[in-house]
Order: C-alpha cells, then structure tokens, then sequence
C-alpha cells in the first residue's frame, strides 16, 4: 500500500475532528451501470478487482466475470463441482487477483484462467492480504488464517491460533504483526512462524464486528470500519491503541459498513449496505461527504465493494444490482430546486463573484463550490403563466428577466420586481436574449434586434428592413469591439454594429437549405463558433468555414447552446446529452443522458464560472464540470488482445498459434483497448507483419479479419484513448501457418533422396536390366555369331562349292571360246580383253573360218552376267556354231536373223506364262582377208573402224538379238573395203559403262574412242595392254558393273 | 357489556385473520397471522427456565424460493432488550445476538434444527451477526438484516428454496426477549417474497396476555409419519392443548406445568398424512395466566423432529366433520 498523498490525507484525517461537515444532496452523478442484462454472471456482485492487464475482475454470486469495457467473460474454477463463489479478492504484485470463495477455496488468476489454491478448508474466505516476499494470508470466517507463498507454490498453510475469531477484514503492519477484524471486535495478532499469537483486543471496539480495514494515513494508522457502529481511526502505537471516531456524525456513524478505499487523490469511500456510498475528501480546509445513492443516480444504496482502476474510475459492487462505475466525478448534476420548473435552469451569470442561476420561474443565487443554494428568487407571481426565457444583470445592482410573452421585467436589489420594457408589438415580447455590453442594451425578439442605449434610453429596431435575414433572433453576443453577432436563420453569421448597421459575414454557407443559427460563441483564438437547429456547428474562421456535424462525431445536428471555454473546448447542448469538442486535437466527445435523467439541454444555457466550472442548464438541474477532478484523460489505455477466431471457431489469446497447411484461412482478431472511462472512443492501430506493408488508419472496430496462406505473421495492436494517448506498448502474438508438406526442407530433401534413389534404382536396374539384355544379347550374339558363323561357314562352303561349280563352268565356258591363235592367223595383230565380271561371262566371243577366205568374227554381250549371262552365252555361242558351221549361214545379217530365231525358239520366248525377255547384243562380221572386205551386221552394238587411220564409229540395228517380242527385226549388212593396217574393234557395254575415274562417271564411249584414238597406231599388243591398264585405271575400287570384252584386230 | 367486548374481541380477531390470510401465501412474519401468537420468547440464558424458555435459544429457518433472484432482508422487531416489549427481570442487564447463516449444512444437519444449543447447532456460514442490548433505536422498531443473496443459502430441494438460518440467542442478562422476524423483499418495510415461507423445529413462545385469542402453530407430517409424540414445556397448566386435523375434531394434549415436559402421543390417521395439524393452546377463562411462555416440538416415530411452518403447508386444516348416511328402510 502506498499514499501518493500522504500529506494531503494527514491533513484530511485532521481536519476531520475540528472543522463541521455537511452533506451534499440533491447531486446526481454520470453512473454506467451493468447488469446480468449485459452480460454480468449475477447481480450480487461481491469483490472487484483488476489485473494487470487491466481487465476487471468481478466476484459475483454466480462466479467469476471479467470485463474489458464492452463485454463480460465468464471465468469458471478448474473443478466443476465448486459450490461457491467469490466473496473476497486482492491484485497480488504478480499481476494476479487472488479469489476467495463462499465455501473456503482459494483461486489465482493465470491469463484469464483460475488456479486452485490446496491446502485450505474452510468455510468462507473474507479477506486476503499480501505481505512480504509474495506472502498471501487467506483470512477465513471460520478456519482462521492460511499462508500462501506465490512464489513457492504449493499447499497454503494454516497458521496455528488458540483464538476461535470469526474473521472478517485483516490488515498487515510492519513490525510482522496483523489487525483481524471479527465478528467480535478488532484484535491485534502477531506472526510467529506458522503460528497466529494474540497481542491484545482493542476494548474501545469490543463487540463491534469490523467489516473492514484500510490503511490510514500514517504507518501506524488504520481506519476501521465496522458493521453499524461507524468508522474509526484507530493508531497502534507500542502495544496499545488508541480509537477515535473518524466523523462524529450520528448518521454516518449508524452505516452499515462493507469496504473502505482511499483512493489516489486520497479520498476515502465508505461503501454501505443501505446507504450507498460516502465519499470523505479535504478541500479548502473542510471535510466533504459526498454521498453517491439512489437519489444521486446510483442504481442501488446496497454496495458490498468499491474499487479505483487505473484510471481513476470508481467500480461500486452492488448487492443484487451490479456493477457501477463512476467514470469520472468530474461531471455532475445540480438539481437546486425541490420541484421541476424549479430545475428547469435556462440561464447563468456572474457578477461581482456571485453566480447567478436562472430558472424557468426564477433565479438563484448559487455557491458553486459548497454546491449551495445561497437564495432563491420565484418570479411566478409576476409573470403569471409567462417563462422566464433570459437573464441579464443590468445596471445598479439590477437584474432584467426576460419572458417569452411579456417583455422584461427588472429585478433590483432589493428584490423588487417591475416592468423594464413592454412593447406593443407582441413579437417584441418575446425576449431570447438579452446582453448588455455597457453602452448597449441588446435584445433578441422574435421582431429582430433592439437596441437601447443605456446612457439615453433611446431605442433602435434591426430587422429585415435593415437586412437582417430574418426577424426571429435566437441569440445576441457582444464581440467585446461594440459589434454583436446575430444568432439567426441565414446562410452566413450576421452583426450589427451601432454606426454602421447590420453587417453580412464573408463566408457563406451554399447548399445548405435553411439553416437557422441557434448561437454563437467566439473562441481564445477570434474563431466564431455558431450552432445552427438541424445543421450541426459551424466554425467561421476569415471567410472560410468549416461544417462539423453528427456524422462527424457530434452527438446531434440540433444545437441548442454553444460555449467556448477558457481552454477552447466547444461545449455544445442538444437533447438529452451534450458535445465537447477539443479544438487541438480535433475531437468530439459525446454524452448522453449521463445522469440517468432523460435531461434535455436549454437554449443557450451554458456558461463558464470565474473558478472555470463549467455549467449547462437543462430540464432536470445543471451539470456542473470540474476539469480539476477530469483527470483520467491522460491514462492510456491497456492494449489487449481477447480471443483469435480462426476459421469460426475463437481461441483465447496465446503468445503464438501454430496452424497446419491450409491454402487460406480466415483470421479475426478480436481486441480491446481496456479503457473504462470512455471505452467506446478507444481507437486502435494494428499492423500484421509479414502481410501489412503499414499500419492500419485508426478504427474504432474492435476486431481485424484477414485471409491468411501459409507464412509466419507477428500481429501488432496499438490503442489510443479519445484524447490520442498511448502507452505505445505493442500488444501482439505470432501466427504461422506451415508450408505445405511439399515445400518443407525436409520433405524436399527427402523428395529429393527419393528422386535420387529413385533414379540411382532405377539406373541400376536398368543396368541390372542392361547387363542381363548383354548377357542375353551376348549370349544371343554368340548364338547367332555361331550360327552366323555356321551359316557363314555353310555359305561359304556353298559359295566356295558354287565357285568351283562356277570356276568349272567357267572352264567350261572357256573352253567353249574359240582359241586366239585363230585370229592371230587371220590378222596382223589382235587383241582380245576379255574381263568377265563374275567369273564366268555373258559376254563371248566367236570366231572360226568359214572357207578359206572368210572369216567370222562374233562378239556379243548377253542379257544379264555372271550365270545367267554365261547360260546365255552359252546358248548363243552354240546357237552361231550351229547357224554358222552346220547351216553355213555366213552372211551376218542371216546369222543374226536366224539366230534371234533360234533364241526365241529355244527359250520358248513368247509362249506361256514364264516367258524370258533374255537375249544378246551381238556383232557378226565376216571378213575375206582376200578382199578385205568386211561384211558385218550389227544388233545394237557399235562397231569402231579405223581406216587409214581415221576412226569411223558405225552403229547397228536398233533391234537385239531374242529377247524383244519385235515381230520384224531387220538386220543389214554393212561392208567396208579394209586397207592393210586399218583396224576394227568390236566391243560389248561393259568397257564403256564401267563407272570409275576421278569422280566415279561412266566411261562413256567418248573417253573409248579416245582411246582407241590414242593407241591407234601401237601394235595391238600393246593396244591391249592399254586397253586393259585404261580401263583398270578408270575402275579404280570400283566395283566392275559388267561383263567387259573388246576384241580388236588390224588387217 | 362483557359478553359484547368478547363478541367484539373474536369478531375482530378473526376478521383480522381472514383479511391476513389472504396475503398469507406469500407472507412471512414469525410468528405469522394463522399462528395468532404475539411474540417469539428467548431470555437471556441466566434466565430460569421456569420462565419458559427451556435452552435460551430459538431457532428459525426462511426459505427464499429458488425462483426469486433479489436481494431480501430478514427483519427483526424489537430485538432489544428493554422496553415495553420484552419482559424486565430486575434491571435490564440482558445481551441478545441475532445470527443469521446460509451455506452448506446450515439447515440439513440434526444439530441445525437447533432443538438444543449444542453441538453443530451454529452450522453453514455466518452472514450476519448482531447483539443488542438495550437500544432505544430499535426499541418498538425494526432492525433490517441484509441485504442477503438467496443464492448463499443452503438449497433443500424438498423445501423448494434456499433455507437461511437465524438463530436468536440470549449471550448473557435474564431479561427476556420477546420479538418477532419477518422474510422481506425491502429493508425497511415488510415486503413478503411470494412463495417464501418459514419455519422452526423448537417454537417458544409467549402466550397472549388474554384467555379469548387461540394460538395455534402447525407442524407438517409427511407420509412417512405413524404417529407423532408432542414435546411442551412450562405450559403452567394454562388451559389445553389441543390438536385439530381433517379427521380429528379436538384430541387434548397431555400439557405441563411450570417447569416441566410434558409428552404425548399421536396416531396418525391416513387421511392427516402430506398435511399439517393445528395445535391450538387455548388458554383456560378461570384465571388468566399472564407472561405465559411456552415450549413445544413434535418428533414422528423415529425421534424425528417435525418442522413447524408458519404459513401451514395444505393451508389451515378444517375439520371435516364424517356425516353418516343411512338408508331408510320404508
């Protein structure tokens, strides 16, 4: 326990012997008042404490509720079969509250969770009380004292006591020793070990039972409270006490008292069963009791707890009607008088340090700071069924009253009252205002302003005629220059100076409809401040304006006063609450209804007294407004974080949630800037790291919602009071919502693995694969190589039989040919190249004497080569043996006609379904070495002269021998008379069709009579070595295409 | 002029009765209206028994039906000693407490019913708790005991409610203490709570200083009841107590004299069972006993004791007198 106000309470405690006391009544305070309706467990509402997240816990009847400003959360014991509830608490320095129940527990508070205390078995825990070193002392009704360490934990222990008290309050001194109040009296105990020895009982207070105990002023001083015998100041001192009564008041002192509290400025509250609450507090020099009942606007006068949080607001614990908070003091409300018009206030002023409050049917004279009424004038009696509408001090002590139906009366000194003004225009009777500036009268009427010059009495009228908008004038304020401003309908603020007139104001309203201006005020700084019916407030600064309206903040666009103070707060009545704008920081405050009335505020019934009090007037009283008792404003308010509803379902605040992978969840954030005092104006901030980029704008939602992938998140929460304080302590918690299981480090390194083992797998068992393929394909290569090899062997044992079988033929085929020694004979030199192209030859050659001068020379080149070919020119060569030698056909063209006969005859060509097309191209010359002629016929091959040494190329007949279903084939002779040395050459295709050379061409028979060109003139052996090394040359690599022969012979 | 002043006596206290009776549902005022007895008696306990108070100590038990949720108050009428109420022995010298508990076993244990000051007979939790003295303030008044949580009684279910405790006891002085409670919905008027009823084990109580007024008191049988035995105590032989039911016209007690017990026997009729009986202490005309206190419990067959309702359970029983029908043989 500590005194902030140590001095100031020293004095307050002194004062409260020598000087008298009185009472306040007839004050009605701002009370918010919770119930079961809104959310509290039960009415009867035991203990009241707050944690050190500022929430408030409230012990009820039920169990446990805690509040946060805007709810109640049910808070339920551990073990569901408590019978009890919570009767007694305290905020243990671990930021806890400690709970005792109606049947004996003990719970702690953990978040806004309840820890069981063991070890305890008692009926009821009345009292707990927190000493040194974490030391809870549980005080129970019937089982005396339990200690409990906090930071040791465990059982609570019961300290040993040959006393029986029945236990109700405690309280600790220092010297280890402890006051108990019981049911019979208050008995000073000390502490030894685990045991409870009586030091002595305070006689003075025998038999009274001490329902309470608080710390007094001094350290030996505690301030007793007892059920109905009054509260005491009782001093221990050296093993004695000494008691006094710490108000001798015969009615204070029959309260049946539950709690005491000092709070911070160092107030004592006495909260009482029967007669609500009693606050005592010094100030200038006196003792005020303040008491806060039912007639003062508290719900009930049955309070069992009091309670200061923070902030300075004052939590009562009703007995069977809730929770109340007194917000704050500061705002009161005044009823003077003993009936309703009585407190119909319509108007204030001072003069001469006196304030005067003027009512519907008269004025008071009012002390404001004893809250007093000094006197009262009833002006009923002379303006009859009028009402007072104004109020204005005149003159010598003179007050003018203004009514709405008979002009002004005047109200001297003495208490006279008389008619001052009286028109017989009726709407100059009805007076709105009245305001003297000391060299002017000015009132407001229904018929426009009039003026009265005080020093002449001479009257000036300001209507329409001399441009005001309108006649209906709602209000007149002196500017303090000689102007006034001209409260009425119209789009701009008017004045009316005396020299010049009605002036028009150079800002004008555009759009606005009709807008009837209700008041002004001019603030500190010279900004015309004008409250319009219907319109909201408009701020007239030069000849700009600004519009602030209930969408802006303001409790209702209907204003029916306007004030600035002396610290430019713009005071604004409406219906039933008023407005309070704070011009720095450009914010509204709102209040309604605050005193439970139903007030409604009066036109232009605001003012600010000298001592800077400021009073509205209003159907039921006026509110007076302490600023000096308005100090909540500058506490912060606690940043917390309720509850995080995840995908709908909500979860308590933790330090950090961990969610599995979900593509999105839906996140809201549930908050509350623990602020008691005005918790609907708490504005908040909050910024999601890893998701927001920047804070969010100030809202006044009390929740976030977000839609959330995977990632890892750190929520921030700020939350300002209305006036923008902060305590800039982040409230916050971590959110992460994991990666899918595919984007984890360890399951892509396992997948990883996997695809590598996978991979390593697979290649091995495709090598396994492979190698048992090799394996196989070797093996099966080695088969096959066999077999190949079989095969091979067989085939070349096949091509080695049919080579031999070739090679035979081949011999046989040679021995067919004619032998060259028969040409030789015949002439002077030949050559015969003969080259067949697979051993055996298509191509072959013929030649026999015919008779002794003629010669036969063949040279033919049979379809196809190799066997078929030799077949053919076998069957050809035997075919010309038989034409030739047993027919001895010797003229060519015959033997070439006879012999496509013979072929097509033998080999049936033109018969049947496998009929052959094979054939020859042949050459037959007949040469009479006599005559030297040569006789040749020729099918389709060409025949090279060289006569005279001119090379002659002859063709021959366009038609082969066989082969060709041709049904006439004519062959003709072609003779030449030869010359001893000219020379002829008979050839097949093969020479000149063989590719070769440097870029693989044919020979062509170009390049062959080139040739033959070339070797002309050399002997013919030669020519055929030649021949033989031209075409090897040409050949090359190459394969040979065909069979090759070129015979030649030189005559 | 005598008969006339009785005619008017009776007239006016049953009229009384009737206008009472029918608020009685939801009254509770101990002693109440049907009980027509002027005052409950405890005397300081170095009082004589004699006096008739056997243990200087009374207890009461309240039920606040579970269906009413406000704060109540339990009022007390003179519960100072001094005054015209109470009864002077010497000098006024006598301490008084008012206890009042709630909680667990505040009214299930034997020892709760408080038949004698011993034992648990303080059970369940203390919730308010006074001594008076004399005290002009509450001489002739009210002294208001809460406000009280209904929720911090005891809940018996069979009782439909939650009983509360008060226990009357005289710490010191042989003054006697006459006073009177009553169940209150406001602390200073007595406001009934609908429903709410109360009730004692052990009634003492002072007699009318007049021999015309009856008092009655009610104990309720259950069913289980077979027959009832009757405890008074000190009924200095002051008329007859008698006992009244559906079927019993008038069955006279055995009664005590000064100082003494007295005990009787009932045997319960099936047709009295689930109802409470009427004991009436009509006090004799011969001579008027004045200041006569007296003492009385029922126990059934098992040792049992019966409570006694103040607002009788099954209303006042009425004799039910058994006409009998013959058939006329023509």
């Amino acid at each position: 326990m500590s005194f902030p106000v140590q001095l100031k309470r020293t004095l307050f405690v002194a004062a409260l012997f020598v000087i008298s006391t009185f009472f306040c009544v007839s004050q009605t305070y701002q009370f918010r008042n919770y119930n079961t309706e809104e959310g509290l467990r039960n009415r009867f509402v035991y203990t009241i404490n707050q944690d050190s997240r500022g929430f408030i816990w409230l012990g009820t009847g039920s169990g446990i509720s805690i509040f946060d400003g805007f709810n109640f959360y049910n808070v339920s014991p551990p073990d569901s079969t408590v019978n009890g509830f919570p009767v007694s608490s305290i905020d243990a320095s671990d930021g806890s509250v400690v709970f005792g129940f109606s049947d004996g527990n003990v719970y702690k508070s953990s978040g806004s969770d309840l820890n069981r205390i063991e070890g305890i078995t008692a009926f009821r825990v009345n009292s707990l009380l927190e000493g040194t070193n974490s030391d809870i002392y549980i005080l129970s009704q019937s089982k005396g004292i339990y200690l409990y360490n906090m930071d040791a934990g465990g059982n609570a222990v019961r300290l040993h006591s040959d006393n029986d008290h029945v236990i109700y309050s405690g309280a600790l001194m220092a010297d280890n020793s402890m006051l108990l109040g019981t049911q019979m009296g208050l008995f000073i105990v000390s502490i030894e070990e685990d045991r409870i020895v009586p030091v002595f009982e305070v006689d003075d207070l025998h038999f009274m039972k001490i329902q309470a105990i608080e710390q007094g002023p001094g350290s030996n001083d505690y301030i007793v409270g007892t059920e109905d015998d009054g509260v005491f100041m009782v001093t221990i001192d050296k093993g004695s006490a000494e008691v006094s009564r710490l108000i001798d008041d015969e009615l204070f002192n029959q309260y049946r008292i539950q709690s005491l509290m000092y709070d911070k400025a160092g107030n004592l509250w006495v909260a009482t069963f029967g007669d609500g609450i009693s606050k005592l507090g010094l100030e200038n020099g006196n003792t005020n009791i303040s008491k806060f009942g039912k007639e003062s606007g508290l719900i009930g006068n049955d309070v069992k707890d009091i309670y200061q949080d923070r902030e300075g607001n004052i939590w009562i614990g009703q007995f069977g009607d809730g929770v109340s908070i007194l917000a704050s003091d500061a705002y009161s409300l005044i009823t003077p008088g003993k009936e309703g018009r009585s407190n119909n206030i319509i108007k204030f002023f001072e003069r001469e340090g006196r304030l005067f409050v003027g009512a519907e049917r008269g004025i008071y004279q009012y002390d404001i700071e004893k809250e007093e009424v000094i006197s009262y004038t009833d002006l009923g009696r002379y303006i009859g069924t009028s009402k007072m509408t104004s109020y204005c001090p005149y003159i010598n002590g003179t007050i003018l009253l203004g009514t709405d139906t008979r002009g002004i009366f005047s109200l001297d000194k003495n208490g006279r009252v008389s008619q001052f003004f009286i028109s017989d225009n009726n709407l100059e009777n009805f007076i709105a205002d009245i305001k003297n500036d000391g060299n002017y009268l000015w009132l407001a009427t229904r018929s426009g302003v009039l003026s009265r010059k005080i020093s002449t009495g001479e009257i000036k009228r300001y209507t329409t005629y001399e441009n005001l908008p309108h006649n209906n004038i709602n209000q007149i304020l002196p500017d303090g220059t000689g102007k006034i401003y001209v409260a009425t309908t119209g789009n701009r603020f008017y004045t009316i100076d005396p020299e010049t007139g009605v002036n028009a104001g150079k800002a004008v309203i555009y759009g606005g409809g009709r807008i009837e201006f209700q008041a002004y005020d001019i603030d500190n700084n010279g900004i015309i401040w004008g409250a319009t019916l219907g319109k909201g407030v408009y701020k007239f600064t030069g000849d700009s304006l600004v519009h602030i309206s209930s969408a802006d903040g303001l409790l209702n666009d209907h204003c029916y006063s306007i004030m600035a103070d002396s610290k430019n707060n713009i005071w604004v009545g409406h219906e039933q609450g008023f407005s309070v704008l704070n011009t720095e920081l450009g914010q509204i405050r709102t209040f309604v209804d605050i005193f439970g009335m139903e007030e409604d505020y009066n036109e232009n019934a605001v003012f600010e007294t000298s001592e800077g009090y400021v009073l509205m007037g209003n159907s039921e009283g006026f509110m007076k407004y302490m600023p000096e008792l308005d100090q909540a404003r500058m506490i912060p308010p606690a940043t917390n974080i309720i509850s995080v509803v995840i995908d709908n379902i909500e979860y308590p605040l933790q330090d950090s949630y961990s969610l599995p992978y979900k593509a999105r969840y839906s996140i809201t954030v549930n908050f509350a800037g623990l602020y008691y005092s005005d918790a609907e104006k708490v504005y908040y901030r909050y910024k999601l790291d890893n998701y927001d980029t920047e804070w969010s704008e100030p809202t006044f939602s009390r929740s976030a919602n977000y839609k959330l992938s995977d990632g890892n998140y750190r929520f921030n929460l700020i939350s300002y009071n209305y006036d923008g304080i902060t305590n800039n302590l982040v409230a916050g918690f971590n959110l992460s919502v994991k990666k899918p299981i595919w984007r984890m480090w360890w399951f892509i390194s396992i997948m990883v693995g996997f695809v590598l083992g996978t991979i390593v797998i697979i290649i091995r068992v495709r090598e396994k694969a492979q190698s048992k393929v090799k394996d196989y394909l070797d093996s099966e290569l080695e088969d096959r190589t066999r077999e190949v090899i079989r095969q091979k062997e067989e085939i070349v044992q096949q091509n080695r039989e049919i080579t031999d079988s070739i090679n035979y033929a081949q011999r046989i085929q040679a021995g067919l040919l004619p032998s060259l020694s028969k040409i030789e004979d015949v002439f002077d030199g030949s050559f015969t190249f003969y080259r067949p192209r697979d051993i055996v030859s298509g191509d072959f050659y013929w030649f026999d004497h015919i008779d002794e001068d003629r010669f036969i020379i063949v040279c033919a080149d049979s379809t196809g080569h190799g066997v078929p070919g030799a077949f053919m020119s076998m069957i050809g060569s035997a075919l010309i043996q038989e034409i030739v030698l047993r027919k001895e056909i010797t003229r060519p063209s015959q033997i070439l006609s006879t012999l496509d006969k013979e072929i097509s005859s033998t080999l049936n060509q033109g018969e049947g379904e496998h009929t052959t097309s094979d054939g020859m191209d042949i050459v037959v010359c007949e040469f009479n070495h006599k005559t030297r002629m040569l006789r040749f016929a020729s099918a389709m091959r060409p025949v090279i002269l060289v006569m005279e040494g001119e090379q002659y190329y002859i063709r021959g007949n366009k038609s082969s021998v066989g082969g060709e279903s041709v049904s006439e084939k004519y062959f003709d002779d072609q003779e030449y008379y030869l010359k001893k040395g000219d020379s002829v050459y008979l050839f097949s295709d093969g020479y000149p069709d063989q590719f070769g050379g440097p870029q693989g061409k044919k020979l062509k028979i170009i390049r062959m009579k080139n040739l033959i060109e070339e070797i002309k003139d050399i002997p013919m052996d030669q020519q055929s070595i030649a021949v033989r090394d031209y075409f090897d040359e040409w050949q090359g690599d190459l394969e040979q295409v065909d069979d090759v022969l070129i015979m030649g012979f030189r005559i | 002029m005598i008969m006339r002043d009785r005619f008017k006596i009776i007239v006016v206290t049953w009229a009384l009765l009737f206008v009472v009776a029918g608020g009685l549902a939801m009254a509770q005022p101990v002693p109440a209206a049907d009980e027509n007895i002027p005052y409950l008696m405890t005397f300081g306990k170095d009082g004589d028994k004699s006096w008739g108070d056997d243990d200087f100590s009374q207890t009461f038990f309240f039920k606040v039906p579970t269906t009413y949720n406000d704060p109540f108050y339990i009022r007390v009428y003179d519960p100072d000693i001094g005054g015209d109420v109470d009864e002077i022995n010497g000098y006024w010298d006598t301490r008084m407490s008012y206890t009042v508990y709630g909680g667990l076993e505040c009214c299930s244990t034997d020892d709760s019913k408080g038949i004698q000051p011993t034992g648990g007979y303080r059970s369940g939790v203390m919730l308010a708790s006074k001594v008076f003295g004399v005290d002009n303030r509450y001489d002739d008044n009210w002294y208001t005991f809460g406000p009280f949580n209904p929720g911090e009684g005891e809940l018996i279910e069979e009782f439909g409610g939650y009983i509360f405790k008060i226990i009357a006891e005289g710490e010191s002085g042989d003054d006697g203490n006459l006073y009177r409670y009553f169940l209150s919905r406001e602390p200073d008027e007595n406001v009934p709570i609908e429903d709410g009823n109360a009730f004692t084990y052990e009634y003492t109580f002072r007699m009318w200083n007049n021999n015309e007024n009856i008092s009655h008191i009610y104990p309720y049988v259950d069913t289980a009841c077979i027959f009832i035995k009757t405890v008074n105590f000190d009924w200095d032989d002051d008329g007859v107590i008698r006992v009244v039911s559906r079927v019993r016209r008038g069955q006279l007690q055995k009664i005590s004299g000064e100082k003494e017990w007295a005990e009787d026997r009932i045997r319960l009729d099936n047709a009295e069972l689930n109802s409470s009986l009427d004991f009436q202490f009509i006090k004799k005309k011969s001579a008027l006993v004045r200041n006569n206190n007296v003492v009385i419990s029922v126990e059934n067959q098992y040792g049992e004791t019966l409570p006694f309702f103040t607002v009788p359970i099954g209303g006042v029983p009425v004799y039910n007198a058994n006409i009998g029908v013959r058939k006329i043989n023509k």
